[in-house]
C-alpha cells in the first residue's frame, strides 16, 4: 500500500517536472524530449503486445508509419484538426494491427518472424504507393498542429501536447492492465495452456492486445508527423522496430513503466552518439547486451529494487519477505 | 451414437456422459469405444496400467483432443467439440499431472485468475469504466482469498508462484480450478510428486472439495485411489475392463490379471 501511494505521488511530481521543462529549459532540450516522449508513447503500444500479453512484435514501426501518413494525409489534404487526425491514425494504425492478427495462429518466434514480413511488406508500400504517401523522397507540407483555433506552432506548446497525449496514454494502459482483461493478457504470457484451461480465448485476447498495441503506435504516428511536419518511408522501417524493442527491453519488458523509462533513456543516450556515425550501432548493440545480463528486469527493474532496499520501501520488503517465510 | 450399455437416461443425476468415445493415434487404438457416466456429487478414479489410455480418456474429456467416434456430454450438453473456454464456462475445471501455473504472478493472482470465465470486464471497461473495474477486482480478490484458505494457503498471497514449493503450486493449481465454480473438477494424477503427508493432506482436501463438487481423478496411487474413489473404472489396453466399488474392484479377476497376473490390487 505505501509503494503504491508512493508511487503515485512520484507519478505526480514527474509529471509536473515534466509538464515544467518548457520553463526553464532551452530549445534544443524541448526538442529532444519531445522525440524522447513520441517514443514513449510508440513503445508503450509495444509493451501492451511483447510485455502484457508476451508476443515479440517486430513490426511495430509500421503502425507509427501507418498512423502518420494518416495523421499527415488528414491533416495536409483535408484540412482535419489535429485531435481528430490523432484519432484517425489509432484507428488505421489499429485497423492495420487486425490484419497483422492472423498471425496469433502461430507462437514464439513464429509470430515475431510473421510481424516482421508484416513491417517490410508495409514499409514497401510506404515506399512505392508513391500518389498516397510520396515515396521515398518523402511526404512534406504538413501543416503545424492546432486544436481547432489555438495554435500549437511553438516547440514549447507542442511538447505539452505530447505530454498531454502520453500521460493519458499510460494512465489507460496503466488501468487496463489493472484488471480481468490485464490478468488475462499476463496469463498468457506466462502459460498458454494454463490460459486455456481456466478458460481464456487466446486467440481473441491476443487480437485485442494487438489491435491496442497499434493503436497507440498510431497515435505515436500522428504526434510524429505533427512534431516533424515531414514523414518518410525510412522512418518505419525494420531498424525502427527493433529500435523500439531495444528501448522496451533496455527500460524493462514487464510494465508500463519500463517502456517509458527505456524509450526517453535510449532516445536521450542516442542522440548524443550521431557524432559517432556507424558506431552508434554498435554502442546501441552494447547496450542491449549489458541490458539483458545485468538488468534482467530493465531499468525499471533495477529501480524498484534500488526502492525496495531503501528505508522507506524496506518495510514493505520485510513483511512480503516474512510471509514468504512462513510458507 | 450411444452404445446399448450406456443407461440411456438422461436423468439430472447424470452429470458427465461418456458414449463410444474411441482414438486412434497412427495404427494404436488409445480407446476403444469407452463408455463412462459419472454421477453428480461422486468421486471417480480412473486407473490402469501404463498404457491403458487414462491420459487419453482425461483429454478428451477435457477438450484438449477430439474424440474420432463417439460423444461427451456435461450436464445434458453436448461438449464433444466444445472448446476449453466454453467447457470451463459450462463448469468443468481440470489440473495437471505437473502443475501448470503462471509462474511470475503471484500466488493470489493465479487463484484470481481461475475466475475469468465468471465475470465479463473487457479492455474498454477496464481503461473507461468508472468504478465497475474496482468494484469487480475487489469481489475477485475476496473470492480467490476464500478460496486460497480453503484449500490451505495462508500467509503466501503476495509470492511468486515459481518460488513455491510442488506441493503448494498443486494447491494453487486446485484453488485456481475451484475459482471458476465448478461443477464437476477433473484431477490429473493429483498424487504425483507429492510426499506422504502432502497425500494426506490432500486426500482430506479433495474430500471436502466433493461436498460440493463432482470429482474424476485419473491416478497411479492405489491407496489413494481406493479411499477415495466411489466407483473406479478401470482400462486396459484402451477398453474398458472393470467398473465398480472399491471392493469390488479389489477383487475383480480381469483387473488383477491386468495388473499383476496375480495377487492383490492394493499391493500395487
Amino acid at each position: 500500500m505505501a509503494e503504491r501511494i508512493a508511487s503515485r505521488t512520484t507519478m505526480v511530481v514527474v509529471i509536473l517536472i515534466a509538464a515544467a521543462l518548457p520553463l526553464y529549459a532551452p530549445t534544443w532540450v524541448i526538442t529532444l524530449f519531445s522525440r524522447a516522449l513520441i517514443f514513449a508513447s510508440l513503445v508503450l503500444g509495444l509493451q501492451i503486445i511483447a510485455g502484457q500479453a508476451g508476443q515479440i512484435s517486430l513490426g511495430h514501426a509500421a503502425f507509427f508509419g501507418l498512423g502518420a501518413y494518416t495523421a499527415a494525409i488528414l491533416s495536409r489534404d483535408y484540412g482535419v484538426p489535429f485531435p481528430l487526425a490523432m484519432l484517425a491514425a489509432a484507428a488505421a494504425a489499429a485497423a492495420g494491427g487486425l490484419v497483422m492478427s492472423v498471425a496469433v495462429r502461430v507462437r514464439g518466434v513464429y509470430f515475431a518472424i510473421a510481424t516482421l514480413a508484416f513491417g517490410i511488406v508495409v514499409n514497401l508500400l510506404f515506399v512505392n504507393l508513391v500518389d498516397i504517401t510520396g515515396g521515398a523522397r518523402g511526404f512534406t507540407g504538413i501543416p503545424a498542429a492546432a486544436l481547432w483555433s489555438f495554435s500549437i506552432e511553438s516547440q514549447g506548446r507542442y511538447y505539452l501536447l505530447v505530454l498531454a497525449v502520453l500521460v493519458l496514454q499510460y494512465a489507460s494502459l496503466v488501468r487496463m492492465a489493472g484488471g480481468r482483461f490485464g490478468r488475462a493478457l499476463r496469463c498468457i504470457r506466462e502459460n498458454e495452456l494454463a490460459a486455456r484451461s481456466v478458460g481464456i480465448d487466446l486467440v481473441r485476447y491476443k487480437i485485442q492486445a494487438i489491435v491496442a498495441g497499434c493503436a497507440w503506435a498510431g497515435v505515436a504516428g500522428a504526434l510524429m508527423t505533427g512534431f516533424l511536419r515531414f514523414a518518410s518511408p525510412e522512418m518505419f522501417t525494420l531498424l525502427q522496430s527493433i529500435d523500439a524493442v531495444t528501448m522496451l527491453v533496455v527500460g524493462g519488458i514487464a510494465s508500463p513503466l519500463g517502456a517509458l523509462v527505456g524509450a526517453v533513456v535510449m532516445s536521450v543516450v542516442t542522440s548524443n552518439m550521431r557524432s559517432l556515425g556507424a558506431l552508434a550501432t554498435v554502442v546501441d548493440g552494447l547496450l542491449i547486451v549489458l541490458a539483458m545480463m545485468y538488468l534482467p528486469g530493465g531499468l525499471a527493474g533495477l529501480a524498484r529494487q534500488l526502492w525496495r532496499r531503501s528505508s522507506w520501501g524496506g518495510r514493505h520488503d520485510r513483511e512480503r519477505q516474512l510471509g514468504e517465510g512462513t510458507a | 451414437m450411444s452404445s446399448p450399455s450406456v443407461p440411456s437416461t438422461n436423468s439430472p443425476s447424470v452429470l458427465l456422459k461418456a458414449a463410444g468415445v474411441s482414438k486412434r493415434f497412427g495404427g494404436v487404438r488409445a480407446l476403444q469405444s469407452i463408455d463412462l457416466v459419472v454421477r453428480r456429487g461422486e468421486i471417480r478414479g480412473i486407473i490402469g496400467p501404463n498404457g491403458a489410455g487414462k491420459t487419453t480418456l482425461f483429454n478428451m474429456l477435457a477438450g484438449v483432443m477430439r474424440p474420432d467416434t463417439g460423444t461427451v456430454q456435461l450436464d445434458g450438453v453436448d461438449i464433444t467439440r466444445a472448446s476449453m473456454h466454453q467447457r470451463v464456462c459450462l463448469g468443468m475445471s481440470r489440473t495437471f499431472q505437473t502443475p501448470q501455473l503462471f509462474p511470475g504472478m503471484t500466488v493470489i493472482e493465479n487463484v484470481m485468475a481461475g475466475t475469468h470465465v465468471r465475470h465479463r470486464s473487457g479492455m474498454l471497461q477496464a481503461m473507461f469504466g468508472r468504478d465497475g473495474i474496482r468494484r469487480e477486482e475487489e469481489a475477485v480478490r475476496m473470492k480467490a482469498r476464500e478460496i486460497a484458505d480453503f484449500v490451505g494457503l495462508r500467509d503466501e498471497d503476495d509470492a511468486l508462484c515459481a518460488t513455491r514449493s510442488y506441493g503448494s503450486q498443486r494447491r494453487i493449481e486446485i484453488a485456481r480450478a475451484l475459482a471458476s465454480e465448478p461443477q464437476l473438477l477433473l484431477l490429473d494424477e493429483p498424487m504425483a510428486g507429492l510426499n506422504p503427508a502432502e497425500r494426506a493432506d490432500l486426500v482430506e482436501l479433495i474430500r471436502r472439495i466433493n461436498q460440493k463438487t463432482t470429482v474424476v481423478l485419473v491416478e497411479h496411487n492405489m491407496r489413494v485411489v481406493m479411499a477415495l474413489s466411489g466407483r473406479i473404472t478401470v482400462l486396459d489396453f484402451g477398453t474398458r475392463i472393470a467398473e465398480g466399488t472399491p471392493d469390488e474392484i479389489a477383487r475383480d479377476p480381469a483387473v488383477i490379471r491386468a495388473y499383476l497376473g496375480s495377487g492383490s490390487v492394493r499391493a500395487a
